[in-house]
C-alpha cells in the first residue's frame, strides 16, 4: 500500500501538464524573456501616456506661436558659462531661413528654463487608467517655453506626447482585432471541422475567397465602403471590423484542420466508442488540443494587425484626426517631398515604435510555438 | 579494465575483420555529458555474425554508428578508442582515426548498414534503382546503365518479384518488407565484408522477420560477409548469432558464444532478458486455470538507468536481485569465465551450474511490490 | 492528370465569382458613386450627368451591372474606367508592367539570398554567422515596408549630400532621358527600381530563409539522410541531391500563391517610391469610385491565384513522385 502511494506521488511530480511544460520552456526561451519585457515597455507607456506626456495630443498653437517642425529640444545641464546644474532648456526661437523658406529654429541661451517634475498642467487633463481625471504629468518646464523630446509635428504637436498616445490605438488595435478575428475564426474553423458537410464547404469557399484576393487590396475596398470622413471614434471600429474580417480566415483553417487530425486520434475515437456526448468531447477532448495551436497563432496574428493597421493608417486609409497612431505620425514624415526628411529626420522615431512591437510580439509568438513544439524540448 | 586488454579471445574464425578496443563515445549535451558508450571492446572475426544484445539506452546501437562514424557531431564525439577493420584490399586501418574521406570509400563498399526503419530509411523522391545505382556507380565506378543494371540483379538476388520493374519504382510503391529487401540489396550492391544490422527486422511483420532473416543468412553465405547484428530480440539472436555480446548502460556486461550465453548466462542482465521471453514449451504453464499452479514471465524490474547519472558502481545493481553491497562500491571488470565466456559481474562464480546464489532480501521485497 | 485538373478548375469557378460579386457589392456599397464627384463640377450639366448615367449603366440594378462586367468580362473586355475616360486593360496594363519589373527583380533576389542563406543556416546550425541571420531575419519581418523605405530614402538622401552619390530613389526613371537608346532606357529604369525592389525583397528573404532552413533542418534529420551518408556518399550530394530536393517540395507548393503576389504584392513600396505601379491606381480609383478598374483587377488577381494553384500542383506532382492525380 505505501508503495502504491509513493509511486502514484512520484508519478504526479513526474508528469505536469501541456501548460506548465510549455510555461517552463517559454520562461527558458531568451528571445521571449526580451519579447516580453519590450511589450511590458510599451504597453505601460501606452497606458500611462497621460501621466507620462507633457502634453495633451491635440493641443497646438496656431498662427505667429505656431511650431510647425520644430527638432527636439537638447537638455543640458551644463551652463553658458561651464557649470553644471539640474537639467534644463533653453528657450527656442523661429526664424524663417531665406535659403529654403523653411522654420528654423534656434536655441536662445538668455532663457533658461530648468526641468520640472511632477508639473500641473490643466490644459493637458486626462484620466489615469480611463477613469481617474488627472492632470499631473511626470515631467514639464514652466510656460512660455515648450519641451519637445522628440520635435514636433506639421502642426507643431509635440511628438514624443503623441507617440505615447498613439500607441494606446496601435497597441490596442492590434489586440481587439485579433480577438474578434479568433472569435469568428474558432467559430466558423469550429462548425466546419466538427459537423463538416455542406457548411465545411461553404466556409472554406469564403475562407479560399479571402485568400485569393491580396490582403492589401482587400483592405483597401473595404475600407472604401466607409466615407473617408466618418466620425473618427467609428472610423476606428471601422478598421478592427475590417481587420477581423480580413484575417479570420487563417484561423478557421487552421481549428478546422486540427479539428479534422483530432476526430481521428485513438482517444477520441475511443471517447466516441464509449458513448461520450458531443459537447463533453468537444470540450474535454477537441478544444484543449486546438488551444495550444491556437495560442501560438494567435500571438503570431498581433504583430500582423499592427503592421495592417499601421500600414492603413500610412496610406491615410487608416485612423483619422484626431486620433493618431504610429502609422498616421509617419505619414507626416512624406509630406514635403523626401529631400524633406533629412531636414527632420525626427519623424521617423514612430516606425521604431512599430517596429519594436512587431518584433516584440514576434518573440514571443516563436517562443510560444517552439513551447509547446516537443522537439524543440530540452 | 584492466582485464579487458590481455583477455585476447580464442577466436573459433582464424582471421579478425573488426577489433573494437575501449571504444568511448560521448554525447556533450546541454544537461551534462551522456556515455553512450562507454569503453567497449570487442571482435568480429571474418564470415562471423556477431549479434549485440540491449535495451535501447544500452549503446548498442550508437556502437554501431560509431563503426560506420556517422555519429552526430556535434553533440556526439568518438572521445577514444580504436576500430581495426580489414578491408577488401586486405589493408588493415583504424576506424577511429580516418580521414572523412578515407571514411567515404569504406562507407557503402566494405562495410555497409541497414537500419531499424525501412519505412524511412529510402528517399522518397527517388526511384529505388536510382538509389542503389548510386552506390554502386559511387563505389564501383560504373556508368549509371551499367549501375541500374547491377541495382536490377540486386533486386532479383534479394528476391523481389518482376526486378527490371520494380527497379523504377519509388519507395511509397513498395511494402515494408520489400523497402527492407531494397535496403539489403543496396547494402549489399558493392560486396561488402562486413554488414552493420540495426534492428533490421523491429518494424517488420513476424512472417516478414522471418523472410528476412533467411534472405540475410542465405546471403552471407554466397557472399561470405561479416555480420555485425544490433537487436533486443533474444529469438533473433538465437537464429542469427554465432557470438553474442550483451551491452547494459554503455558497457559490454557479457560475452560468449551463442549457446554457452543460452544455456549457461554468467550475468544478472542476461539471465533477466532470457526470462522475460516467452517460451513455446511453458505455454500451459502461463495459462494455468484455477487451482493449477501459475508461472509468470518474469521482468527485469525497474528502467534503464539515466545515462547522466549512472551509479558509482555496477550500473545492473538497482535493479538486481542479486545484488550485494560491495556491487555499489565499483564497476566490475569484464572477466574471462573460461572458454572465452567473459562476464562483469563480481559474482560470477556462484552462476555455475544450476545453483544459483541467494536472492538478496531486500530486491527480492521490491520486485514483488512492483 | 488532365480530369484532375479540369476539376481543379471546376472547383475554383465559384471562388471566382463569390470574390468578384463581394468586391462588386462592396465597391457598391460605398455612399455616392464616381457621379456623385462630376456633379459637384459647375461645368458638368444635368444632361451630361444623365447621360454618363447611361452609358455607364448606373441607373441599372447593381445585379444587371454585374452580370453586364461578367459578360464581357469573359470576352476579354475589362470595361471602361469612369476617371479616365479608357478601357481598364489601357490603364491598367503599363501599372502592371510597372509593379511586375519591381516583383521580379524582388522575386529573383528574394530566392537567390533567400535559399542561399538558408541551406547555410541548416548546413551550420547556430553558428555565429547563423545567429546573426537570425537576428537579420527577425529584423526584415519586423520592420513595415514603408518604414524601411523610408529610411532607405533618407539614408540615400543624406549619401548624396555627402558624396555626391545619386542613386535614384522616386519615379521609374529620369526624365531628361528622351529618345535614349532601348537599353540606355532599361538601364535606368533598373536603377530606379533597385531601392524599391530591395526593399521590397528583404521581407521575403526573410521568410523564405527562415524556412528553407528550417525544412532543410527537418530533412537533414530524416532517416534517409542517414542511408546516403551510410553509402559512403559525400557532403555535396547528401546536402543537394538527397536533402535540398525534400526540403524543397513545400516550398513548390507554396509557389501557387507567388502569382497573385506578382501583381498585389508591391503595395507600400510603390507608395513610398512614388513607383507608378498598380497600388496608387488602385488607391486613387477606390479614391473617384472607378469601379470597373477596382473590380476587373480584383478578378484579375484572383484569376491568377487559380492559374497559379492549378501550376503549382502541376510541379509538385512532377518534383514529389508521390503525389498523383488520378
Amino acid at each position: 500500500m505505501t508503495t502504491a502511494t509513493s509511486l502514484s506521488q512520484s508519478a504526479a511530480v513526474k508528469s505536469q501538464s501541456l501548460y506548465q511544460v510549455a510555461w517552463k520552456q517559454f520562461r527558458k526561451h531568451p528571445l521571449a524573456r526580451f519579447g516580453v519585457v519590450i511589450l511590458a515597455v510599451l504597453y505601460l507607456l501606452a497606458i500611462f501616456a497621460g501621466f507620462l506626456s507633457p502634453y495633451s495630443p491635440t493641443s497646438y498653437e496656431s498662427d505667429s506661436n505656431r511650431v510647425s517642425w520644430a527638432p527636439p529640444s537638447s537638455i543640458h545641464i551644463r551652463t553658458a558659462d561651464g557649470r553644471y546644474t539640474a537639467p534644463f532648456i533653453y528657450g527656442v526661437k523661429r526664424e524663417v531661413d531665406l535659403t529654403t523658406f523653411r522654420d528654423k529654429y534656434t536655441e536662445d541661451t538668455a532663457q533658461v528654463y530648468p526641468l520640472r517634475w511632477f508639473v500641473s498642467r490643466p490644459q493637458a487633463s486626462y484620466k489615469l487608467l480611463g477613469f481617474i481625471p488627472m492632470n499631473a504629468h511626470l515631467f514639464g518646464v514652466d510656460d512660455p517655453a515648450r519641451i519637445y523630446l522628440w520635435g514636433t509635428d506639421n502642426l507643431g504637436r509635440d511628438q514624443f506626447t503623441r507617440v505615447l498616445y498613439g500607441g494606446q490605438i496601435s497597441l490596442s488595435i492590434g489586440l481587439v482585432a485579433t480577438f474578434f478575428s479568433v472569435l469568428l475564426g474558432v467559430i466558423f474553423g469550429g462548425i466546419a471541422g466538427y459537423y463538416q458537410g455542406w457548411a465545411d464547404a461553404l466556409i472554406m469557399r469564403i475562407v479560399e475567397v479571402l485568400s485569393a484576393i491580396p490582403e492589401l487590396f482587400l483592405l483597401i475596398t473595404l475600407r472604401a465602403i466607409f466615407p473617408v470622413d466618418a466620425n473618427p471614434i467609428l472610423v476606428l471600429y471601422f478598421i478592427i471590423g475590417i481587420l477581423s474580417v480580413v484575417g479570420w480566415g487563417g484561423i478557421a483553417r487552421t481549428v478546422r484542420s486540427q479539428l479534422l487530425s483530432i476526430r481521428e486520434l485513438d482517444y477520441v475515437q475511443a471517447a466516441q466508442a464509449m458513448g461520450a456526448y458531443d459537447s463533453r468531447i468537444i470540450g474535454r477532448h477537441m478544444l484543449p488540443n486546438t488551444l495550444s495551436y491556437l495560442i501560438v497563432s494567435v500571438s503570431l496574428i498581433i504583430p500582423g494587425f499592427i503592421l495592417a493597421e499601421s500600414g492603413l493608417s500610412f496610406l491615410g486609409i487608416g485612423v483619422v484626426e484626431p486620433y493618431a497612431s504610429w502609422g498616421s505620425l509617419i505619414k507626416v514624415a512624406q509630406d514635403g517631398g523626401f529631400e524633406s526628411i533629412t531636414g527632420r529626420p525626427w519623424v521617423l522615431i514612430p516606425g521604431v515604435f512599430i517596429f519594436l512591437a512587431v518584433l516584440a510580439w514576434q518573440f514571443v509568438g516563436d517562443g510560444l510555438r517552439d513551447a509547446f513544439d516537443p522537439r524543440k524540448r530540452q | 579494465m584492466t582485464l579487458t586488454k590481455d583477455s585476447a579471445l580464442p577466436n573459433r574464425h582464424a582471421e579478425t575483420l573488426l577489433s573494437v578496443t575501449n571504444l568511448k563515445t560521448y554525447f556533450f549535451t546541454d544537461d551534462g555529458v551522456v556515455k553512450s558508450v562507454d569503453g567497449v571492446t570487442f571482435h568480429l572475426g571474418k564470415g562471423e555474425t556477431l549479434a549485440v544484445v540491449g535495451e535501447s539506452g544500452s549503446g548498442k546501437s550508437v556502437t554501431s554508428l560509431s563503426a560506420m562514424r556517422l555519429i552526430p557531431t556535434p553533440p556526439g564525439k568518438i572521445v577514444e578508442g580504436e576500430m581495426l577493420f580489414t578491408g577488401k584490399d586486405g589493408k588493415t586501418g583504424d576506424l577511429a582515426k580516418m580521414s572523412e574521406a578515407q571514411m567515404r570509400k569504406i562507407r557503402g563498399n566494405d562495410i555497409s548498414m541497414i537500419f531499424q526503419e525501412p519505412m524511412t530509411s529510402l528517399n522518397p523522391v527517388y526511384t529505388v534503382g536510382d538509389q542503389i545505382a548510386e552506390a554502386v556507380s559511387l563505389h564501383q565506378g560504373k556508368n549509371r546503365k551499367e549501375a541500374m543494371l547491377a541495382a536490377t540483379e540486386m533486386l532479383r538476388l534479394v528476391g523481389i518479384p518482376a526486378p527490371e520493374k520494380r527497379v523504377h519504382e519509388y519507395p511509397h510503391q513498395m511494402s515494408g518488407g520489400m523497402r527492407q529487401r531494397v535496403m539489403i540489396a543496396m547494402a549489399l550492391s558493392c560486396n561488402p565484408a562486413l554488414l552493420i544490422a540495426d534492428e533490421p527486422t523491429t518494424a517488420l511483420d513476424v512472417t516478414i522477420q522471418a523472410q528476412i532473416l533467411d534472405l540475410m543468412r542465405k546471403l552471407q553465405k554466397e557472399i561470405g560477409m561479416s555480420i555485425l547484428f544490433i537487436t533486443h530480440n533474444l529469438g533473433v539472436v538465437a537464429e542469427m548469432a554465432d557470438r553474442v555480446v550483451v551491452m547494459y548502460g554503455g558497457r559490454v556486461v557479457e560475452e560468449g558464444d551463442v549457446v554457452e550465453i543460452f544455456q549457461a548466462p554468467r550475468h544478472p542482465y542476461t539471465m533477466g532478458l532470457l526470462n522475460s521471453i516467452p517460451r513455446v514449451d511453458h505455454a500451459a504453464e502461463y495459462h494455468a486455470g484455477p487451482g493449477q499452479k501459475k508461472e509468470r514471465l518474469e521482468a527485469i524490474p525497474g528502467n534503464v538507468p539515466n545515462p547522466l547519472n549512472l551509479p558509482p558502481g555496477c550500473p545492473f545493481e538497482p535493479r538486481c536481485k542479486y545484488a550485494i553491497p560491495e556491487c555499489s562500491k565499483a564497476v566490475p571488470a569484464l572477466e574471462d569465465t573460461g572458454g572465452g565466456h567473459m562476464s562483469r559481474c563480481i559474482r560470477w562464480k556462484e552462476f555455475e551450474n544450476e545453483a544459483r546464489p541467494a536472492v538478496s532480501q531486500s530486491q527480492n521485497a521490491m520486485g514483488e511490490a512492483l | 492528370m488532365l480530369p484532375f485538373l479540369f476539376r481543379r478548375l471546376l472547383q475554383f469557378i465559384p471562388t471566382f465569382l463569390i470574390s468578384t460579386l463581394v468586391l462588386f457589392f462592396v465597391v457598391q456599397a460605398a455612399p455616392g458613386d464616381f457621379l456623385t464627384q462630376l456633379s459637384q463640377n459647375p461645368r458638368v450639366t444635368p444632361e451630361k450627368l444623365a447621360q454618363l448615367k447611361i452609358n455607364y449603366s448606373l441607373d441599372q440594378s447593381e445585379w444587371v451591372q454585374y452580370i453586364r462586367w461578367l459578360t464581357n468580362l469573359l470576352k476579354g473586355n475589362l470595361g471602361i474606367s469612369f476617371a479616365a475616360n479608357q478601357p481598364v486593360w489601357d490603364l491598367v496594363a503599363p501599372r502592371l508592367w510597372n509593379s511586375l519589373i519591381l516583383v521580379i527583380i524582388s522575386t529573383v533576389l528574394t530566392y537567390a539570398i533567400g535559399l542561399l542563406i538558408g541551406i547555410y543556416g541548416a548546413l551550420r546550425p547556430y553558428s555565429v554567422p547563423d545567429r546573426i541571420i537570425s537576428v537579420l531575419a527577425y529584423f526584415g519581418l519586423g520592420i513595415p515596408s514603408f518604414f524601411f523605405g523610408l529610411l532607405v530614402i533618407y539614408g540615400l538622401v543624406v549619401l548624396k549630400q555627402n558624396t555626391g552619390w545619386d542613386v535614384p530613389i522616386t519615379g521609374k526613371s529620369s526624365g531628361a532621358l528622351q529618345n535614349a537608346g532601348f537599353f540606355r532606357n532599361g538601364w535606368d529604369v533598373f536603377l530606379h527600381a533597385l531601392a524599391p525592389s530591395i526593399v521590397l525583397a528583404l521581407r521575403s528573404i526573410s521568410s523564405e530563409s527562415r524556412f528553407i532552413r528550417g525544412q532543410m533542418l527537418e530533412v537533414m534529420g530524416q532517416d534517409y539522410i542517414r542511408t546516403a551518408r551510410a553509402k559512403g556518399l559525400n557532403d555535396s550530394i547528401v546536402t543537394y541531391k538527397h536533402a535540398f530536393r525534400n526540403a524543397s517540395l513545400p516550398l513548390v507548393a507554396t509557389l501557387g500563391s507567388l502569382l497573385p503576389f506578382l501583381i498585389g504584392g508591391a503595395g507600400f513600396v510603390e507608395v513610398v517610391f512614388a513607383w507608378p505601379g498598380l497600388t496608387p491606381l488602385l488607391l486613387d480609383s477606390l479614391g473617384n469610385q472607378d469601379l470597373y478598374v477596382i473590380v476587373s483587377t480584383a478578378a484579375l488577381t484572383s484569376l491568377l491565384y487559380i492559374i497559379g494553384n492549378i501550376l503549382a500542383d502541376i510541379l509538385l506532382a512532377a518534383v514529389d513522385p508521390r503525389i498523383r492525380y488520378s
